[in-house]
């Protein structure tokens, strides 16, 4: 490889990082907001998953907000941007492993109550979620992968 | 000086060494989250007990401290003496499945839309009114009942997991969709 085409693939790599550490950044930020304003709508909503035991629902409010915060803040600024990315990754496979389970239990996550019946009227459609959760989780892991071995093995290659 | 030699000034990271900065840095972030948390809870505006009691029967009367929830047999008594008007806080499909005879259908998820035409028919506020749902863990009867209550209802009880228990006691039951819709 070329030494200009080295630095033109370096130069992508690096960009592709920067816009997956903003958009996932921001919307960690944005989502953790409304929820550091009200605890009680969210400790209600992690109640309705059933999984957390009812002590740790509380205190699962509490903290998740400010952690995804932290985590928002972190990745647009890019200080402790590697292990922001892990945590976040980490997380979002956590809510991703949770939709599934109350999924196939049958769950609806609207209300904390099992049903058979079509969830479609009661808030934005399962499929949404998957959709959702599922980019996210790609996303994420490419820019833990983009982090943490990419940019790591780029330094390796031109300090060689 | 060449590009090369200022980028040798940076030593690579080996990937185990990689991974304990990502492990400290994960350790950092959540203890600054638990201690944001904590604090902000403390002084903020809207304080949150650290563990609370998520319980059916808890989570009302933590509301509005008032116990709110009735025993199914007692809510059948007021039926039979038709004191009480029983609605159904599920969606239309799960009513049109079952419900308790006679119930108003106003379905939690969309009350904004049904709230108008129950109003309509139940006008005295003094009204014993008795919400349900399914299942232990479904919270919307309790919703609904915080709701009717917050606008004026006087007399709102929540029988848990009510549809269920009502049926399983040979209560009277019904199937279809509700007179009006929801």
């Amino acid at each position: 490889m070329s030494f200009s085409a080295h630095l033109k693939g370096v130069g992508v790599s690096r960009m592709i990082t920067l816009v997956l550490r903003l958009g996932l950044g921001g919307m960690f930020v944005y989502a953790s907001l409304h929820k550091i304003i009200d605890p009680q709508d969210f400790a209600k909503s992690i109640y309705n998953y059933q999984i957390l035991p009812d002590q740790l629902i509380n205190l699962a409010a509490l903290i998740l907000p400010w952690l995804e915060l932290f985590l928002g803040l972190a990745l647009i600024g890019g200080v402790g941007a590697l292990g922001a990315a892990a945590c976040c990754h980490g997380l979002l496979w956590v809510f991703f492993l949770a939709l599934v389970y109350n999924q196939v239990r049958g769950l609806n996550i609207h209300c904390g109550c099992f049903t058979n019946a079509t969830l479609s009227a009661e808030g934005p459609p399962m499929a949404w979620y998957f959709l959702r959760d599922t980019s996210l989780l790609i996303a994420s892991g490419v820019l833990l992968w983009l982090l943490a071995v990419r940019n790591a093995s780029e330094k390796t290659l031109e300090t060689s | 000086m060449e590009f090369a030699s200022i980028i040798k000034k940076q030593p690579a990271m080996t990937l185990s060494a990689r991974l304990w900065q990502a492990l400290w840095q994960v350790a950092l972030l959540l203890i600054l989250a638990i201690a944001a948390g904590l604090v902000f809870n403390q002084f903020g505006p809207k304080r949150l007990p650290l563990v609370a009691d998520w319980s059916p029967a808890a989570r009302p009367k933590a509301a509005t401290g008032q116990d709110m929830v009735i025993p199914v047999e007692k809510a059948s008594e007021f039926y039979d003496t038709r004191e009480a008007v029983f609605v159904d806080a599920r969606s239309a499909d799960l009513y049109a499945e079952g419900h308790i005879a006679g119930a108003i259908n106003l379905p939690f998820e969309d009350v904004n839309a049904h709230i108008g035409a129950f109003f309509n028919r139940v006008p005295d506020k003094d009204t014993i009114v008795i919400t349900y749902c399914d299942g232990e863990t479904c919270s919307l009867g309790e919703d609904l009942a915080l709701l009717l209550k917050d606008i004026g209802y006087t007399n709102v009880r929540v029988v848990i997991n009510g549809w269920t228990v009502w049926s399983r006691r040979g209560f009277p039951i019904a199937k279809g969709v509700a007179e009006g819709g929801p």
